[in-house]
């Protein structure tokens, strides 16, 4: 197994850049996800480490050799496609067994790799079939057995489970993490979806229009968000960013601002901008009784949109002119559309970001 | 009332069944009919004579026959070759990303949208032995010239020219609807597979448009079975019969020499082969499906 390096790899396609300075450091048996909206640049970023398109600048390092150069096959990269791309005319044998023939193995060793990786993958009995014969998981099972089989140096894996509905999603995404663990192959994984890369990788990278936003472990990139971007993308529903200001150590909250007095010492220590961007995770806003003691800060809103999610409710509450989304657990439906409430937030669970959208700690 | 409804459906079909069978079933009929019959042009006003099979005894022993099915091998055996090949070439080529595609498809359709007659009479004049372009140009590249059209063991090669540039055109437009059925990734994932450019073709290009081949083989095969206004316009089927497939043997006997029930006849057999082919045609499209 072997660590991927990437320096400053960039990629123009006339005018327009699809990927700017893209660096990252893969280390070897780790499932980096590269997270992004579509046309982000994450499948250009792919597509280059694989060596399917050639980059305008950077360098591609594969352990210590640098891969620039190398055609596709001679970097000992194996891929798995969004589509699968299963050659259609052969069995599932032949398909598993093409990256190995086309590497000239011996029959009895291509015979003997095929078996174990079918086995792995629990595909022994589909061998015989053809490609339109099987369901989708079975599919993704094949095209990753494929890309596996001759033990590649490097996993790449862009948007693998796109394709699937979603409970058969959520069963293979738990499936390659764990086959990835089993191999220990070094992996870069593609996808739009937050809760995929939240629940597999090792470490997010999280891109926007061609450039890297944060990389960190899943806790990191939740908690400790770098921007507005960040913040947002990763959680769902997704976090909210309210206007803010501090003058005369009071809190002016909201675009119709709303004062809060005394404000928390600790917001004083940070170095914030005159104007700046506060961030609160639905999940971290409270509802209060009227019996409850909160120290945090206390607002009145009018509930104005209830969606009940099975486990969760999401709640819009209207603060002045802004909207503010609330989960709270299910219970069994308290409010009702025009009920005033009392929300509360705990000065710790705020995140605070500049008003370019950076995150001042 | 309730009759009518009953037989509805086939009053609609009325229409197309009488076209047919006043322009294919009568048609085919009658010459089953001459075909059993002595009639030839200095006889056909007087009465039909029944002669059985004897019009067929008569084309199966006809020496000119056995050479037309000679040239009808090499015609059509020449014809579907390089009609292939060269289509399959510039289709494979015509599916890379190059500029000017579009306007170079454009261009290659021309040969195929030209009247058979059209592409005929300039193969004439292209190959014409005394003013002729080919000709001219190989006296001056100081080579002596051919008679492409009177040599009895080059006439032939001549007509196949003329019938590849008119027909490869078609299978250049459906070998490259069959490459467009490709999904692009799957050439992707053989390149990171390990699969050169040559081994993705024949192991997986080829295969992949199996079925496109195979029914293009097969029409290319009916149409050059039975073609034959290339010959009749560019040599008339001279000299001799160097040049007469047996679809233009059919026509020469019928019209050029007025044996009407030969021509009959050599239609029935001619009739006979495109069957088979298009047995062999049905056959495959089974398997396919």
């Amino acid at each position: 197994m072997v660590d991927l390096k990437i320096e400053n790899l960039t990629k123009k396609y006339g005018e327009t850049t699809a990927l700017d300075k893209f660096s990252i450091d893969i280390k070897s048996g780790e499932l980096m996800v590269l997270l992004g909206p579509s046309g982000c640049g994450k499948t250009t970023a792919i597509r280059c480490i694989a060596g399917l398109i050639a980059p305008t600048n950077g360098q591609i390092y594969l352990g210590n050799k640098k891969v620039n150069e190398l055609s596709p096959k001679d970097r000992d990269v194996a891929m798995v496609f969004q589509n699968y791309a299963l050659y259609p005319h052969m069995s599932i044998h032949d398909n598993i067994a093409f990256p190995l023939k086309m590497r000239k193995k011996s029959k009895s060793d291509i015979q003997e790799k095929v078996i174990k990786m079918a086995e792995l993958l629990g595909i022994r009995d589909l061998l015989d079939r053809k490609p339109k014969e099987l369901s989708g998981g079975q599919m993704q099972r094949v095209a990753l057995g494929r890309a596996l089989v001759r033990e590649p140096k490097l996993f790449l894996m862009d948007e693998p489970l796109s394709n699937l509905d979603a409970k058969l999603r959520t069963h293979m995404r738990t499936e390659i993490k764990k086959l990835q663990k089993k191999i220990g192959i070094t992996t870069l994984y593609i996808t739009h979806d937050q809760v995929e890369a939240m629940s597999m990788a090792d470490r997010i990278a999280i891109m926007k229009n061609g450039n890297i936003q944060q990389i960190g472990t899943p806790t990191e990139v939740y908690h400790q968000p770098n921007n507005t971007f960040v913040g947002q993308f990763i959680g769902n529903p997704q976090m909210n960013l309210i206007s803010g200001s501090i003058k005369d150590e009071s809190l002016f909250l909201f675009s119709q601002p709303i004062i809060i007095q005394p404000v928390d010492k600790t917001l004083l220590e940070k170095k914030l901008t005159p104007k700046f961007i506060v961030g609160i995770r639905p999940r971290d806003v409270i509802i209060i009784k009227e019996t409850d003691i909160f120290t945090g800060i206390r607002l009145d809103g009018t509930v104005v949109f209830i969606e009940m999610l099975g486990d969760d409710t999401t709640v819009e509450v209207k603060i002045g002119s802004d909207s503010l989304l609330v989960t709270i657990n299910n219970i069994l439906n308290p409010f009702h559309v025009g009920d005033i409430i009392e929300i509360g937030i705990e000065y710790s669970k705020m995140h605070f970001f500049d008003d370019e959208g950076t995150r001042i700690d | 009332m309730h009759s009518i409804a009953r037989y509805e459906p086939y009053l609609y079909l009325l229409p197309a069944i009488s076209i047919l069978c006043v322009f294919l079933l009568f048609p085919f009929a009658w010459n089953i009919y001459i075909s059993t019959h002595g009639v030839s042009i200095t006889t056909i006003l007087k009465e039909w004579e029944f002669v059985w099979l004897d019009n067929f005894i008569q084309v199966l022993n006809d020496p000119n026959f056995h050479t037309s099915i000679k040239i009808s091998i090499i015609f059509v055996g020449g014809s579907v070759a390089f009609q292939f090949l060269i289509g399959l070439v510039i289709a494979s080529l015509l599916n890379q990303n190059i500029k000017g595609k579009q306007i170079l498809i454009a261009l290659i359709m021309i040969p195929w949208i030209t009247s058979g007659l059209i592409a005929a009479f300039s193969f004439k004049f292209i190959f014409d032995n005394s003013f002729g372009i080919i000709n001219y140009m190989l006296e001056y590249l100081g080579f002596s010239s051919i008679a492409w059209l009177s040599d009895p063991k080059i006439v032939v090669w001549s007509i196949i020219i003329a019938n590849v540039w008119y027909g490869t055109p078609f299978t250049i437009l459906f070998l490259t609807a069959g490459l467009l059925s490709i999904n692009p990734s799957i050439y992707e994932s053989a390149k990171v597979d390990g699969a050169s450019k040559i081994k993705s073709f024949f192991y997986l290009t080829l295969p992949m448009i199996r079925s496109f081949i195979i029914i293009d083989i097969i029409l290319i095969t009916i149409w050059s079975i039975n073609f034959f206004e290339i010959p009749l316009i560019m040599t008339g089927g001279n000299p001799l019969f160097a040049s007469t497939p047996a679809s233009l043997y059919m026509y020469r006997q019928a019209f050029e020499f007025g044996l009407l029930s030969k021509g009959s006849a050599s239609g029935i057999i001619l009739l006979s082969i495109n069957i088979v082919v298009a047995f062999i045609y049905i056959i495959a499209l089974k398997r396919r499906g």
